[in-house]
């Protein structure tokens, strides 16, 4: 059985769950933010036979073949914080020693949080990644923007959408309270590659706009993406101690693949559309043991 | 003269440390000036060119001792602008060439060490598998504990640690069977120093300095109970960061750390250690 941890209210939770109900998989739900305010749990490290986490119904541990868990936050109150603190702490401790898959692990690399760490990383082990300059100084990032044209993203990896910055735009990073984070923008298709375990599902979407998120005109489609790319990519994604990944690149027009980074807990379900739930099938395959 | 920048909360929760630093600091003839996260974010760039390793500039040693500037802000705004601030910093920390104590890594803010208490110690059981516990998490205080015997209980409701739990508390818990008769000792080591302020037998302070190692922590404490009949010792936490107060405060023995710390820095910078104690 797998386990399926996160909140109802997470729409990529509920699309995981509805595949694995039209799939016929067994599977059991631990609504953390139900266990966090009314619920209970006994974790235990090592981990015993008798753990288990009790918020819309109750489930043991033992078990679960595979566990899939987004832990998205919703608390209001210091009483929500507190024990939502408690339960992260003993759900990951007890992930840490469990010798279940789990999708994945609190111990896995963060960096896709701190994005000028992340792009360093991602260049140092074999992608080609856009130049980037993370600064205050508005000369620099002046120069940086007169080199060609250039994204402004957010240095902490939330989502945002992806936007141009020009020159008039500078005025205001002159008076911001942090740095600024662009990168050089590089035109083509963006294609997003995810890996589960050692299987790589990818998509291409065309688009006239800057983030093709935004666009309901991009058109999309199934892709194969070179094999030793698709190679290169497990192989980075184990080595962050992941097994699910999501890859983004921008493919220009010589057939470059431009990586703009690894989604450690990436929102898969409009891909998993796109690609007719390829996506939710190789995970379900990975966490049925 | 090389300046040293250490990041850390030093008009707030680490000002008594930080001035121990700057006199350590002086006397081994180092200068050494103090960033917060966000000041040192508004002061250093950095650059990824094209097939390039990450330049960091100014790319100066640093002492990487607090992991935030103040209380998580109130506001949307505020946080976003918090996390920003964090993730600027720890890149420059992590990416600066120059040495830096105790570096955030890909999985941990310091060094290697896991976020949690619990997962700290229960991840350094291979180095010393007698001398760490079993834990557990509860979120109410279970009726199988009754026969547990003595237990040690963290209450994340209040955040306090006690033998039982607190009569009204609702919890959550985190519990671990209570060592017998023992005595709290608390190890610094600074790279391959150590210092207790008591008596600390010699292999105690040898398994701070594996446990240390083990997380990449130039800078650790590493808190025991040892046994006061057999002298067994029993892991009991693992801290990164020199707080003023509270339960992973500095404490006694903050000048010789302050002073191993200097140390540190001199050798890495390829200066004599001046200061020895």
């Amino acid at each position: 059985m797998i386990g399926i941890a996160g909140t109802k209210a997470d729409p990529v939770m509920v699309h995981f769950a509805a595949h694995c109900v039209a799939g016929d998989v067994p599977f059991a739900v631990l609504d953390l933010m139900e266990t966090c305010t009314a619920g209970d749990w006994r974790l235990s490290a090592p981990p015993d036979s008798a753990d288990f986490v009790s918020g819309a119904e109750r489930v043991r541990l033992a078990d679960l073949t595979g566990l899939y868990i987004r832990p998205i936050y919703l608390g209001r109150t210091p009483q929500h914080a507190a024990r939502w603190h408690g339960l992260m702490e003993g759900l990951g401790a007890w992930m840490d020693e469990a010798g279940l898959t789990v999708v994945n692990r609190l111990g896995s690399h963060q960096l896709n949080g701190y994005k000028p760490a992340h792009y360093a990383w991602l260049s140092a082990h074999g992608l080609l990644v856009p130049p980037s300059l993370l600064s205050a100084d508005p000369q620099r990032v002046r120069e940086f923007i007169g080199g060609g044209c250039a994204v402004v993203k957010p240095v902490c990896g939330t989502r945002a959408t992806t936007r141009e910055i020009r020159p008039g735009d500078l005025d205001r990073l002159a008076s911001s309270e942090g740095p600024v984070l662009v990168q050089r923008m590089i035109e083509g298709d963006d294609v997003r590659a995810h890996v589960v375990g050692d299987a790589v599902i990818a998509c291409r979407f065309s688009s006239t706009t800057i983030d093709y998120r935004s666009d309901r005109a991009a058109t999309k489609e199934v892709l194969d993406i070179p094999a030793d790319l698709a190679s290169l990519l497990v192989t980075r994604t184990a080595e962050q101690g992941l097994v699910f990944a999501g890859w983004d690149f921008k493919l220009d027009q010589d057939g470059t693949y431009w990586c703009l980074e690894c989604n450690p807990m990436p929102g898969y379900s409009f891909y998993d559309r796109v690609c007719a739930g390829a996506i939710s099938d190789a995970l379900i395959k990975l966490l049925s043991g | 003269m090389t300046q040293v920048v250490a990041v850390a909360d030093h008009a707030g929760r680490q000002a008594r440390f930080s001035a121990l630093l700057s006199s350590a600091f002086s006397a081994a003839g180092l200068s050494l000036e103090f960033r917060t996260h966000r000041e040192l974010a508004a002061e250093v760039s950095v650059e990824q060119s094209f097939g390039q390793p990450p330049a960091v500039a100014p790319d100066r040693p640093l002492l990487w001792l607090s992991p935030d500037d103040t209380a998580w802000p109130p506001t949307p705004d505020g946080r976003f602008l918090a996390a920003e601030t964090l993730a600027a910093a720890r890149s420059i920390a992590l990416l600066t060439r120059s040495p830096v104590l105790n570096r955030p890594s890909a999985v941990s803010l310091c060094g290697t060490l896991p976020p949690g208490s619990a997962r700290a110690v229960r991840g350094a059981r291979h180095l010393d598998p007698e001398a760490v516990r079993a834990e557990r998490f509860t979120g109410a205080w279970p009726p199988d504990a009754a026969g547990a015997g003595r237990l040690e209980v963290y209450d994340y409701a209040t955040n306090r640690s006690s033998y039982g739990p607190g009569s009204s508390s609702t919890g959550p818990f985190r519990y671990r069977a209570a060592a017998g008769p023992a005595r709290l000792v608390k190890v610094w080591v600074v790279g391959d120093r150590t210092i207790a302020t008591t008596e600390v037998a010699p292999a105690t302070l040898a398994a701070s300095r594996r446990i240390a190692a083990w997380y990449q922590l130039d800078m650790a404490t590493v808190w025991w109970l040892t046994g006061q009949d057999d002298g067994a010792r029993t892991l009991s936490r693992i801290d990164c960061w020199p707080w003023d107060a509270g339960a992973g405060a500095v404490g006694e023995a903050t000048d010789d750390v302050a002073a191993a710390a200097a140390a540190w820095m001199a050798e890495r910078l390829g200066r004599p250690a001046e200061v020895s104690r």
